[in-house]
C-alpha cells in the first residue's frame, strides 16, 4: 500500500524499488506454493454423462497402416477429458482389422470396420476402412528417413541440425531441406558459413556395401561412440526402416510423388485444459498433397516450451507439472504445429458472463472461459484515465482532469476521452517518439524525425509510412536511415527492415539457414538483393538512390577494371543473387527498376505485416505481445491467441493500416480496460491479459512524469564539459528531445534509454542503479525543492494540508488518497517539526513509488 | 533573445566579488584570489601589447531600413583604439559610442575564460538613399580596418526583438505584420516566440534571414534557423499549448547544416480563421550565441490578392559589382544567353564582343585576335522525349532548357559529334532548396552504352569505400564520330515535377582562365617596413594552357607588390594516384599558385582611411595580353608604428 511506502519513507528514509520487488517476488513464490498444495480439481465427484472417439472415420492404406484413437469424456459439469487409458477396446470384424489396449487399430485386410471403446457402460464408436493392405510402399527417404531424424532429434538445432552440423555430420534442422540432407548422409561432412566446401574430412554415413556397418546405424544405436547418446537400438523399428533403406541402395525418392509430400500436420487437440495431475495423449495426422491423411503420432519429435508446466513423452503422452499454460511443439520433417494446454487449479462450473466490447474481448474472454480464468473487473475511472493517458500520450492528466473525469456521470465518457486522447497534440509527439525510437532516428537525422512527426500529424496509413521507410530515395526523411556514406551493407538493412515490419528476426539467415525458423539463406540473400542496388551520391547530406541495372559504374574501358559494380552475391557459393520475395517469386529483369518500393509493396501486402504491425502495438498497451518478444515471430514462438492475431490483422488491414483505428479498437475493448487487481483464478495468469499487468514506464515518460507530477521542467544541457553542443529550448519535454542521446541525463541512462543503435535496444530492466536513483538521485530531490514547483506554489497559496494531499496524489496517482492513507499522512504531517519537509517527504514518496514509475 | 548571459563582462562579473572579499581579508588575499579566479589575467595583460589582426566576430542587431539610425553591438577582436565605422557605402554612417571588454565562456562549466575581445557599441545612420542590401561594416582601430560584418539595409520599417523573455509561447513578445524584426539567438536551446493577430483569409509569409555566407570572409554564425507557426489551441492536457501549424514550408531541412550553405527557412500560410498565432524562431542545432543574429520577415500578400505573395528575400551584397563572382562549378550559377560570351571573355584573348567596354577596364588592349564568338541556341523541353527514338535533336552549342516532369523522367537529345571533339557540359539547376534536383548527365552512344557522366568517384575514408559525388560541369572529348546521345534525369525515381527544373550547356570546349581566388583574404593592414604574403591560386579550364599574370590597381605611393616564391609550379590533375578520383580531369580544372607580397617601404606614411586596392588578372596568348579580368578588391591600411609593436614575419631592407 501506498501510505506504507509514504510512512516508511518519513520514518526510516526510504524503501529501494529493487527491495520492494524482491519483497513482491517472495510473495509470489509463497502464493505459488500454497496453490500447488491444495487440490482443487473435483472430477471424481462429477458423472461421466458422454464418449466420443478421435477420429470418428479413418481410411488406413498399405500393409501394416496403423491408426491410434483417443477416448474423449464428458463429465455432468461439462469437462472434457481423455481417458484412453481407462477404456477398452473392440473391432466390430477383427478379420479387418486389430485394436489393442491403447486404441492403436492396425490394418489387416482391405474392408470396413468398427472400433468400440467402452467404460463405465458408456461406449463409443467410430468407423475405419482398410485399403491396399497387401500394397507395401518401398522405404522413402523423404518420408520415412527423414521421419526418423526427426522424431530422434537427430537433426535438432542442439545436433547436426545445428549450423556446422556435428561430429562431421551436418542435416538440415527439421529435415527442412531433404535433398541436401541426403547429400550429407551419402558424404558426410560439415557446414562452413564462407564458403560452400564442407568441412573436411567427410566420412559418408552410410555404407552400400556393409549396410549394417553405416555410421547412421551404428552410433545411434551406440555400437559406435556417439556423443548424443543412444537414440534407438539395434533391431528397433527404425533401426530395421533404415536398414531396409539402405539396403536398397539408399534410393533419394522423388518428392513430387504426391502421397510422399505432406502438405500440413495437424495435431489433436490443438488446445486443452488438464488438472494439475492430468495427462493427455496427442494424435498428430499428416495431411499428404492427395488427400491421405496417416497417423505420425509416433514419427513426430514433441518438445514442451515450459518443461516445468508439461512434460511430454516420445509418444506424445502430456503431462501436467503445475499450473499454468504452455505450449507443445511437434515437429514433422519440415512441418512444425503445436498444441497448446492450461493446467488449472480448479474448475469453474458457474463462469460468470462476461460483457464483451468487441472481437477482442470475444477472442480473449472465450479463451479464459475455457481456461477457468475469470477476468478482473473493470477498471476504476482514475486507473483507465491514468492508464490510457500514459499509453497513449505519455502524458500523466493533470489534476483538474482527473476531478471532472471522475465527477463525469457520461457512461460515453472513456469513448469520449480516447477520441480526445487520439486528436491531441501529445499523441503525435509520443508516437513520433516511440516510431523514433524504432526507426532509430538518430543524432541530427531531423528531415527523418520530421518525417515521423508529419506522418502521424496526417495520421498516414502505416503501410505507407513502411513503404516510404523502406524504399526512400533522396537526401531528406526516411533516406537518412540509408544515408551511411559508403558505409551501406544490404544484408544488414534487409534484416532491420524484416524485424521492424514483419516482426521477423531473420539475421541468423545470414550466414547459414536459420536453426529456429524456416529461412534459408538463400531466402535471405535473395531479400538482400533489393538492397544491393542502393547506393548514395555525395555527403552532407548524401542523395540516396537506386541503380537497378549497375549502369552506374560502367565507365567505359577505363573505369571497368577499377570499379566493378558489385551486386549482392552469395557469400558462400560466390553466385549473383536475383531478389526473390520470400514466397519464391523472382523479379523478372525487366521490371527491376524500383527494387526496394517492389520489396515494400509486397511486404505490406502480406498478412505478416499486419499481424506484426498490430502485435507490436498491441504489446505496447499490455506490456506483451500475442507474440512476444514483439519481433521474434517464429514457428517455435506461437501466438497466444492465434485467431485474435488473424482478425486484428484483418481488420487493421480493412480500415486501411489506420494506426488511430487499431490504437482506439484495442483501448476501448473491455480487455484494455480490466483492473490491474488480480483474482484467486487470475493471479498467475501471465500471458492471458486478464488483468491488467503494471508496465515500467519508458525512461522519458517517466521523466515526464516526474516534471508535470512536481511542476518541475526538466532542463536538458549537454553532457558536462562540452561546450558547443545542444541545450533543449526551456520547457521541452524528454519525449519531445529529437535526438535524445545528444543530452546529458543520468537519469533516463538508468532507467535504460536507447542509443538507438539497433532496434529494440531500449532497456526497461529495473535495476540497483533506479533505486539509488530514486533514493538519493538528483532528478527526484531536486524536482522537490524548486520554489516555483507544484508544492511549493500549493504551499505560497496557502492551502490546507489536506488540499495539498489531495492535489500531490492527483498529480502523481490520478487518483485521491484512500481514507486511511489520508488520515495516516495528517497524523504524520502533525507530528512532524518542518511542515514543508513533511509534505516534501510525501511527494518524493509517491513519485518514487512503484504506482508512478509504473503504468497499471 | 537579445542578453548577455552566454558571457560576461569582467567588470561586472568577477571584479565586485574581489573587491568584496579584499574588503573582508587582506590585500594578499584579494590577489590570490584574484589570480585564482582570473588565471588569465596576466597572460590577457601581456596580450594586449601583442599585434592582432581586428577581426569582427557579430553584429546585433543586423541592420535597419533606410532613413533610420540605431544602436548596434559589435564583438571582435584586435580592437584596441578602435576610433572609426568604415561602411562600403557613402549613405551609411557610425559612430562609436562606447567599447568595452568581454569574455567568451570555454565551457558552461568551466572558470576559464578566452582571451578577451572588444564590445563596441555604434550608433548607425542609414539615409534613405543607402542602397537596400548587404552593406560591409568595418572598425578601423589601432591595428588597422577589421574583416567586414554585414550590415543589412531594407525598405521596410525594422523593428527589434525586446530583452523581456520571450523563450515559451506562454511569454511570447506580441509583434504587429507586417513586420521586420532583428532577433538574436543569444543562448544554447533558445527559441524566441513572437505572438501576432491576422484576419480571416489573410495570406501570410515567413522567412528568416541570415547574413552568413553573403559577404566573402564574415562569419557563419546561425546556420540553420527554424521557423516552426503555432495556433493557440490548447490542449486537452494543458489548455496554455499551443499547437504546430502545418504550412506550406517552401524550404526543407538538412539534416546538418553543410559547411557554406544557410538554411533560409521559408513559410507560406493562409489563414481561415482570424485570430491570435504564434512563430517561433530558433535554431535546428540549438546552438546560440552573440553572433546568432537573425532577421524575422512576415509580409502580406501583394495589394490583398492572396495568391499573390511577395518575392522571398534574396540578401545580396549592395555594392558589388557582378562580375566579381566568376563561378564555373556550382549547380546553382547562371547559365544565361551571355553565357558563351563570358566564357570567352577570359581566353585571354580580346575579342570584337568585348569592345563596347562592357567591363569598364582600363589599359583595354585592343588588340585583337578575331576568334568568332560562337552563337548561343537555346532549346527547351519538348516532351515527349523518354527514350532515345525521340530523343530531340540538338545543334551545339545549344543551351537545353527543361524539367523532370515527374518522377522517373528521363530527357534524351541527340547530337552529332567528331572525331577528337572536345565538349563541356555545363549544369544548372534551378531548384536549390532541398530536395534539390540531382541532374544525373549521361552521354550515351548510339548502342545506348554510356560513354561519361558527371558522376565523380573518389576513394574516401582512408580507402574505405569509393565516394560518389554529382558535378555541375563536365569535359570529354569524344575519340569516335557519330551520333551521341544525351540522357538527364534525377538519381532517384522518387521526385520530379515542374520545379525540378535544368539548364544544359553542350558546346565546344573553349579554353580560358576560371575562378581566381585569394581564400578568404580581403583586408591587409601594414607598418611601414612590413612585407605580407598573399596566395593567388587561379583554375584553368579546358586545357588552358596559357600564363596568367596578376596586377594590383591603386596601390598607394610606397607600397609595391613583388612577386614572391611560387607555391606550386602547376597542380595537374592527371597527376591524381591510383587512390585519387578517377578521371579527375574532367570535372575539375588544373590550378596554378602565385605568391605576391605586398611590400610597405620604412618611409611610408600611415593612412588614416583605407586604400581599396584591386587585384587583377590576364591571360598571356601568343605573347599577347589579354583582357583584364577583375579578381577581388582588398582593403589596404598603413598603420601607424607606435601603437605596433610590431611581429613580422618579413621585413624589408633589414
Amino acid at each position: 500500500m501506498l501510505v506504507d511506502n509514504v510512512i516508511n519513507r518519513m520514518l526510516v528514509s526510504k524503501i529501494p524499488r529493487a527491495l520492494s520487488l524482491a519483497k513482491n517476488s517472495l510473495s509470489i513464490v509463497l502464493f505459488f506454493s500454497l496453490i500447488l498444495s491444495s487440490n482443487l480439481w473435483g472430477n471424481s465427484q462429477q458423472s461421466l454423462l458422454s464418449l466420443s472417439l478421435v477420429p470418428q472415420k479413418v481410411v488406413l492404406s498399405g500393409t501394416g497402416a496403423s491408426q491410434r484413437f483417443l477416448v474423449l469424456a464428458t463429465y455432468s459439469n461439462g469437462q472434457k477429458q481423455e481417458i484412453t487409458s481407462k477404456s477398452s477396446f473392440s473391432i466390430s470384424d477383427p478379420r479387418i482389422a486389430k485394436v489393442d489396449g491403447h486404441g492403436r487399430v492396425v490394418s489387416l485386410s482391405d474392408g470396413k470396420t468398427t472400433i468400440t471403446a467402452k467404460i463405465d457402460g458408456h461406449t463409443a464408436t467410430a468407423v475405419l476402412w482398410c485399403e491396399n493392405s497387401l500394397l507395401e510402399s518401398p522405404v522413402s527417404f523423404v518420408k520415412d528417413i527423414t521421419q526418423i531424424l526427426t522424431k530422434q532429434s537427430c537433426n535438432s538445432s542442439s545436433c547436426h541440425g545445428g549450423v556446422k552440423g556435428r561430429g562431421g555430420f551436418r542435416l538440415s534442422s527439421n529435415a527442412s531441406h531433404p535433398l541436401e540432407d541426403y547429400e550429407w548422409i551419402k558424404q558426410g561432412g560439415g557446414y562452413q558459413v564462407l564458403t560452400d566446401q564442407p568441412i573436411q574430412p567427410r566420412n559418408p554415413r552410410i555404407s552400400i556395401e556393409i549396410p549394417e556397418k553405416s555410421l547412421i546405424l551404428q552410433k545411434p544405436a551406440m555400437l559406435q561412440p556417439h556423443g548424443g547418446g543412444q537414440r534407438f537400438e539395434e533391431g528397433s523399428e527404425d533401426y530395421d526402416v533404415l536398414l531396409s533403406w539402405i539396403q536398397a541402395g539408399a534410393p533419394y525418392t522423388q518428392p513430387e510423388k504426391k502421397d510422399l509430400v505432406v502438405e500440413r500436420i495437424q495435431v489433436f487437440p490443438e488446445e486443452a485444459i488438464l488438472d494439475r495431475l492430468g495427462k493427455h495423449q496427442m494424435l498428430v495426422t499428416a495431411h499428404f498433397s492427395n488427400g491421405r491423411q496417416e497417423d505420425v503420432t509416433n514419427q513426430v519429435h514433441y518438445e514442451s516450451l515450459d518443461a516445468e508446466i508439461l512434460q511430454v513423452t516420445s509418444e506424445g503422452l502430456v503431462k501436467a507439472k503445475r499450473v499454468g499454460e504452455a505450449v507443445i511443439l511437434v515437429r514433422y520433417p519440415g512441418k512444425v504445429a503445436v498444441a497448446r494446454f492450461g493446467v488449472i487449479s480448479k474448475f469453474i462450473e458457474d463462469y460468470p458472463l462476461l460483457s464483451r466490447t468487441n472481437f477482442i474481448d470475444e477472442e480473449i474472454f472465450n479463451k479464459l472461459e475455457r481456461f477457468h480464468i475469470i477476468p478482473s473487473g473493470l477498471s476504476s475511472d482514475s486507473e483507465f484515465l491514468r492508464r490510457v493517458c500514459l499509453d497513449i500520450t505519455g502524458t500523466l492528466p493533470p489534476p483538474s482532469r482527473v476531478r471532472e473525469f471522475i465527477a463525469n456521470q457520461d457512461s460515453q465518457k472513456r469513448e469520449k476521452l480516447v477520441r480526445t486522447l487520439l486528436n491531441s497534440p501529445e499523441y503525435i509527439e509520443y508516437w513520433t517518439f516511440r516510431l523514433a525510437d524504432l526507426f532509430r532516428v538518430k543524432v541530427s537525422q531531423y528531415s527523418y524525425w520530421e518525417w515521423i512527426r508529419r506522418s502521424l500529424k496526417f495520421n498516414k496509413p502505416y503501410d505507407l509510412i513502411a513503404q516510404e521507410r523502406i524504399a526512400a530515395q533522396g537526401s531528406q526523411g526516411p533516406s537518412s536511415h540509408f544515408s551511411t556514406g559508403g558505409d551501406f551493407h544490404a544484408e544488414q538493412v534487409v534484416a532491420e527492415q524484416f524485424r521492424v515490419f514483419f516482426g521477423r528476426r531473420m539475421d541468423c539467415a545470414q550466414c547459414h539457414n536459420h536453426p529456429y525458423d524456416r529461412w534459408t539463406q538463400n531466402q535471405f540473400w535473395c531479400l538482400a538483393a533489393f538492397f544491393g542496388r542502393t547506393t548514395s551520391m555525395g555527403t552532407g547530406p548524401a542523395v540516396v538512390y537506386d541503380d537497378p541495372l549497375g549502369q552506374e559504374e560502367n565507365f567505359g574501358t577505363e573505369g571497368r577494371t577499377d570499379l566493378t559494380f558489385a551486386p549482392i552475391t552469395h557469400p558462400r557459393s560466390k553466385m549473383l543473387v536475383n531478389p526473390t520475395f520470400l514466397d519464391g517469386q523472382r523479379l523478372q529483369d525487366t521490371s527491376m527498376t524500383d527494387l526496394r518500393m517492389d520489396l515494400a509493396r509486397w511486404m505490406t501486402a502480406q498478412t505478416d505485416f499486419s499481424e506484426a504491425t498490430v502485435n507490436r502495438v498491441w504489446g505496447h498497451f499490455f506490456g506483451r505481445g500475442l507474440v512476444d518478444p514483439v519481433d521474434d515471430f517464429r514457428l517455435g514462438n506461437p501466438p497466444t491467441h492465434p485467431r485474435l492475431l488473424q482478425i486484428l490483422a484483418d481488420d487493421f488491414q480493412r480500415h486501411g493500416h489506420d494506426l488511430k483505428h487499431l490504437i482506439q479498437r484495442i483501448v476501448l475493448s473491455r480487455t484494455y480496460q480490466l483492473s490491474s487487481s488480480s483474482n484467486k483464478t487470475n493471479r498467475r495468469d501471465t500471458i492471458n491479459y486478464s488483468r491488467a499487468f503494471p508496465r515500467a514506464l519508458e525512461a522519458e515518460v517517466l521523466l515526464d512524469a516526474l516534471s508535470s507530477a512536481t511542476g518541475v521542467a526538466e532542463a536538458f544541457l549537454p553532457p558536462e564539459g562540452i561546450y558547443d553542443f545542444e541545450t533543449a529550448p526551456p520547457e521541452t519535454r524528454a519525449i519531445n528531445l529529437k535526438f535524445p542521446s545528444n543530452y546529458h541525463s543520468l537519469f533516463l541512462d538508468v532507467f535504460g534509454r536507447p542509443q538507438r543503435d539497433a532496434v529494440g535496444d531500449r532497456n526497461n530492466q529495473v535495476n540497483l542503479s533506479q533505486a539509488l536513483h530514486m533514493l538519493v538521485g538528483s532528478t527526484y530531490l531536486q524536482k522537490l525543492s524548486k520554489e516555483d514547483g507544484r508544492l511549493h506554489q500549493l504551499i505560497q497559496k496557502k492551502a490546507s494540508d489536506e488540499k495539498i494531499i489531495d492535489e500531490l496524489y492527483l498529480a502523481s496517482l490520478c487518483r485521491f488518497p484512500s481514507v486511511l492513507e489520508r488520515k495516516q499522512l495528517m497524523k504524520r504531517i502533525k507530528a512532524h517539526s518542518s511542515r514543508k519537509e513533511a509534505l516534501e517527504d510525501i511527494l518524493l514518496a509517491l513519485i518514487s513509488s512503484r504506482e508512478f514509475s509504473e503504468n497499471h | 533573445m537579445f542578453t548577455r548571459s552566454d558571457s560576461a563582462t569582467f567588470s561586472n562579473k568577477w571584479y565586485p566579488l574581489c573587491i568584496r572579499v579584499a574588503a573582508m581579508n587582506s590585500l594578499f588575499s584579494l590577489l590570490l584570489i584574484f589570480l585564482i579566479f582570473e588565471p588569465n589575467f596576466a597572460a590577457t595583460t601581456d596580450k594586449q601589447k601583442e599585434r592582432k589582426n581586428p577581426r569582427l566576430i557579430s553584429l546585433f542587431p543586423q541592420g535597419s531600413h533606410q532613413g533610420s539610425f540605431f544602436d548596434t553591438t559589435v564583438r571582435g577582436e584586435g580592437l584596441e583604439g578602435v576610433h572609426t565605422v568604415w561602411f562600403d557605402c557613402n549613405h551609411i554612417t557610425g559612430q562609436v559610442q562606447k567599447v568595452s571588454q568581454f569574455f567568451i565562456q570555454k565551457s558552461r562549466f568551466s572558470r576559464r575564460w578566452e582571451d578577451p575581445g572588444q564590445e563596441i557599441l555604434i550608433r548607425i545612420e542609414i539615409s534613405p538613399q543607402a542602397a537596400i542590401g548587404v552593406h560591409e561594416l568595418r572598425l578601423i582601430a589601432d591595428w588597422g580596418i577589421s574583416s567586414p560584418l554585414s550590415l543589412v539595409v531594407s525598405s521596410e520599417v525594422n523593428t527589434f526583438e525586446k530583452d523581456d523573455f520571450h523563450g515559451t509561447a506562454s511569454t511570447a513578445q506580441p509583434i504587429a505584420v507586417p513586420v521586420n524584426l532583428n532577433g538574436k539567438i543569444a543562448n544554447h536551446g533558445e527559441v524566441d516566440f513572437y505572438e501576432f493577430f491576422t484576419s480571416k483569409d489573410e495570406e501570410l509569409q515567413f522567412e528568416v534571414l541570415t547574413t552568413g555566407g553573403v559577404l566573402p570572409g564574415s562569419p557563419i554564425n546561425l546556420q540553420s534557423p527554424e521557423i516552426i507557426l503555432y495556433k493557440p489551441t490548447g490542449s486537452w492536457f494543458d489548455s496554455q499549448k499551443v499547437t504546430r501549424m502545418e504550412v506550406l514550408d517552401e524550404s526543407t531541412f538538412l539534416p546538418l547544416p553543410v559547411e557554406g550553405k544557410v538554411l533560409r527557412p521559408r513559410l507560406k500560410h493562409h489563414f481561415t480563421q482570424s485570430g491570435r498565432y504564434l512563430v517561433s524562431v530558433g535554431n535546428v542545432t540549438n546552438k546560440g550565441g552573440a553572433g546568432h543574429a537573425y532577421q524575422l520577415r512576415i509580409s502580406k500578400s501583394v495589394s490583398g490578392n492572396p495568391s499573390k505573395m511577395r518575392e522571398w528575400t534574396e540578401l545580396k551584397q549592395a555594392h558589388v559589382p557582378d562580375f566579381f563572382h566568376w563561378e564555373e562549378r556550382s549547380f546553382a550559377r547562371k547559365i544565361s544567353t551571355d553565357r558563351h560570351n563570358q566564357l570567352w571573355s577570359r581566353t585571354g584573348q580580346l575579342s570584337k564582343v568585348f569592345s563596347n567596354g562592357k567591363l569598364a577596364l582600363k589599359n583595354t588592349d585592343q588588340v585583337s585576335i578575331g576568334q568568332k564568338v560562337e552563337k548561343l541556341q537555346w532549346t527547351m523541353d519538348e516532351e515527349p522525349k523518354n527514350s532515345q527514338e525521340q530523343a530531340i535533336p540538338l545543334s551545339l552549342p545549344t543551351v537545353v532548357e527543361g524539367s523532370i516532369n515527374q518522377p522517373g523522367d528521363v530527357d534524351y537529345f541527340t547530337f552529332p559529334v567528331e572525331t577528337e571533339q572536345g565538349l563541356a557540359f555545363e549544369i544548372e539547376t534551378t531548384k536549390q532548396m532541398e530536395p534539390g534536383l540531382s541532374l544525373l548527365l549521361e552521354v550515351l552512344d548510339s548502342k545506348g552504352q554510356r560513354v561519361c557522366s558527371n558522376i565523380y568517384r573518389i576513394v574516401e575514408n582512408n580507402s574505405a569505400f569509393w565516394n560518389k559525388f554529382l558535378r555541375p560541369k563536365i569535359i570529354f572529348t569524344f575519340q569516335k564520330k557519330g551520333t551521341y546521345f544525351l540522357r538527364l534525369q534525377d538519381l532517384t525515381s522518387r521526385l520530379g515535377g515542374e520545379e525540378f527544373s535544368y539548364r544544359v550547356l553542350v558546346r565546344s570546349q573553349v579554353p580560358h582562365i576560371g575562378k581566381i581566388t585569394l581564400g578568404t583574404l580581403d583586408h591587409v593592414n601594414l607598418v611601414p617596413g612590413e612585407a605580407k604574403k598573399i596566395t593567388v591560386t587561379i583554375e584553368k579550364e579546358e586545357e588552358f594552357d596559357h600564363p596568367v599574370v596578376l596586377g594590383f590597381e591603386n596601390l598607394p605611393s610606397g607600397v609595391s607588390a613583388l612577386p614572391s616564391l611560387i607555391e606550386e609550379v602547376k597542380t595537374s590533375v592527371r597527376d591524381a594516384g591510383p587512390r585519387g578520383g578517377l578521371h579527375k580531369d574532367r570535372f575539375f580544372p588544373q590550378t596554378q599558385k602565385l605568391a605576391f607580397s605586398l611590400v610597405a617601404e620604412k618611409s611610408v606614411l600611415p593612412s588614416a582611411v583605407p586604400y581599396k586596392i584591386r587585384v587583377v588578372a590576364r591571360g598571356v596568348v601568343k605573347d599577347r595580353p589579354g583582357m583584364f579580368l577583375p579578381v577581388k578588391n582588398l582593403h589596404l591600411m598603413l598603420i601607424d608604428p607606435s601603437s605596433a609593436s610590431v611581429i613580422s614575419r618579413l621585413t624589408v631592407g633589414e
